[in-house]
């Protein structure tokens, strides 16, 4: 029962994780690991005094900046509104509304971003023109591009990120709510000392974990979204490794890279699980 | 502290509650808006797309010239059905591995209990960056590139979701377990007649998750299939619509402009989204299920 579970987990996880040796070498596909002379540290050198170091960990630690400081509440404040709401059909379409993005591919995402974006066709810059402003070319200037992708996760990824503090917020104890009514509590202090005081445990675990992953910005999302006359801020670590390695062909250089972002991740991602979990046995604490 | 009287009280809560109500609604809004917009845009005249005229309803005489060319593309079917076997055929394997994986990994009489759990658990740990150049390494040195095999097999299973399975196993009495033992029963037969009967829910949740993943994934494809007669849709529209895009803006700057290739990327986008959205609402349940199975067994 287990042998093509293993062979699968051997082949294509443990197998790829020998290969980063890969990283210490001149690779080249036609000598094969054993034939390609090793080479050291070489690779990391190169990429540590190359230009784009510093812009890729930049861009890279900004856009999970960016994400952290408006992604993270983001959630918490749908996930608030759609528990505000007293109609239970009201809130299960509006649920459903919220939720549709992230079902749709990030391909088509983009796809519809581009177009609303655009110069000549967009609609975004069809009302800017309507209001007498410029329209502006938003993909070919560097400065928007952080904006733009943040926009675009939150629309895409809120409604699924709710569901979770929506757990939370069912799980309080309604008589707590009761208490507060007849002590003359009105909504909004209701939500002050009861809602939120009930889903600050989920929000204090779910922020460790979002801090841990800040360096991990997926390459398929940003890939999409990316184009030449914006690399400079648009370029991030795991996108420099598809560019470097997928698409030049450098596999040693991009090995070197991808393994120094998985050195950083593991280390932010272990750190901030062992500190969620601390949380977690001391939630009672709340 | 000061607490208001009921007069005041029924004041403040009316207002709270048409602030949420209005706040609900522009959040709706804003994630509806560009669907209903690319729609309109895709149905509109290819002129007045053209002229940038329409915002929120379709523009001029109603025109279905954009799907008419699409449906005349080969690319797009063919990517069409390609999906459609990447996604059943895909979801079938994620799904064997996960159960199979997943049912030793979940008793804790069987020897190599410890072994398998954390042979498995460890993969969670790796950065998909540091991995992206070996595992292509490793599949082209395995001669898979350019074949089915290579989307189908390379990622067979997310340990992820087989320790999500591992919880919900972990659930079920283990007297029922120790019955069907005494009877004689095998491993296999606990698993594929008492087992897997009982976890149709946590198969079907698994299942979706797996599937729309398979359904809109295009980076790991585009990757290895050069082939563009295996290319998958997410494949095919990338190239129509986010590359495109970037190339017209050079063309409309050179003023170069095809009329009719703005509706087409319009009605290509509603053609990959709508099967989602109309399946969606009806399996919503188990998504909602799914995202919050992982965090009752921590």
């Amino acid at each position: 029962m287990l042998i093509p579970v293993l062979l699968y987990f051997i082949i294509f996880k443990y197998l790829p994780m020998g290969g980063v040796v890969i990283a210490l070498q001149r690779y080249s596909p036609f000598r094969g690991i054993t034939g390609s002379p090793w080479v050291g540290f070489e690779y990391f050198r190169q990429f540590f005094s190359s230009i784009y170091f510093g812009r890729v960990l930049r861009n890279t630690l900004a856009i999970g900046l960016f994400d952290l400081v408006f992604g993270f509440p983001a959630p918490i404040i749908l996930a608030l509104l759609l528990n505000g709401l007293r109609n239970k059909s009201f809130k299960k379409i509006t649920q459903t509304v919220t939720l549709l993005p992230h079902f749709v591919s990030y391909v088509v995402v983009a796809g519809i971003a581009l177009n609303m974006l655009s110069p000549s066709t967009g609609v975004i810059n069809a009302f800017r023109v309507k209001m007498g402003l410029d329209s502006i070319y938003f993909m070919q200037e560097s400065k928007y591009f952080w904006g733009i992708f943040t926009t675009i996760r939150i629309i895409k990824e809120s409604g699924f990120s709710a569901i979770i503090y929506l757990a939370a917020l069912t799980a309080i104890d309604p008589t707590l709510y009761e208490a507060a009514r007849c002590d003359g509590a009105s909504r909004p202090q209701q939500l002050r000392h009861v809602t939120l005081p009930g889903i600050i445990p989920t929000i204090v675990i779910m922020f460790i974990i979002k801090v841990g992953r800040i360096i991990t910005i997926s390459f398929e999302q940003v890939l999409l979204l990316q184009n030449d006359v914006i690399l400079d801020t648009s370029e991030v670590i795991s996108t420099l490794v598809y560019r470097r390695g997928l698409v030049n062909a450098d596999y040693s250089y991009a090995t070197a890279v991808g393994l120094f972002e998985t050195f950083v991740a593991l280390v932010l991602v272990l750190s901030s699980n062992a500190l969620a979990r601390r949380m977690k046995s001391e939630s009672s604490l709340w | 502290m000061n607490l208001p009287s009921g007069n005041k009280l029924f004041k403040i809560d009316y207002v709270w509650t048409v602030l949420i109500v209005l706040a609900i609604l522009s959040v709706c809004i804003i994630m509806l808006y560009p669907f209903l917009y690319t729609f309109s845009a895709s149905i509109s005249d290819p002129d007045s797309v053209i002229r940038n005229q329409v915002t929120f309803l379709p523009k001029g005489p109603l025109s279905l010239e954009g799907y008419r060319i699409l449906f005349n593309n080969d690319r797009i079917w063919q990517g069409y059905a390609n999906t459609i076997f990447y996604t059943v055929v895909g979801t079938m394997i994620n799904l064997a591995i996960t159960i199979l994986a997943a049912y030793p990994m979940s008793r804790s009489g069987f020897n190599g209990y410890r072994f398998i759990n954390i042979f498995v658990s460890l993969t969670m740990f790796i950065s998909a960056t540091g991995m992206m150049i070996p595992l292509y390494l490793v599949v082209r040195s395995l001669k898979m590139l350019d074949t089915r095999w290579s989307v189908l097999i390379v990622f067979a299973a997310f340990p992820y979701y087989i320790i999500l399975l591992r919880s919900f196993f972990q659930q079920l009495p283990e007297q029922m377990f120790e019955a069907a033992r005494l009877d004689g029963a095998s491993e296999f037969t606990i698993l594929w007649k008492i087992v897997l009967p009982l976890s149709g829910a946590a198969l079907a949740t698994i299942g979706l998750y797996y599937g729309i993943n398979r359904w809109n994934g295009y980076f790991w494809a585009m990757i290895f299939l050069r082939d563009e007669s295996l290319h998958p849709l997410q494949v095919v529209l990338r190239e129509l619509i986010v590359l495109a895009s970037m190339g017209e803006e050079m063309d409309a700057n050179l003023g170069r402009s095809n009329t009719n290739a703005e509706v087409v990327k319009y009605g290509a986008i509603v053609l990959a989204t709508l099967p989602v959205a109309v399946i969606y609402p009806f399996i919503q349940k188990y998504f909602v299920k799914g995202a919050t199975l992982g965090s009752v067994k921590g």
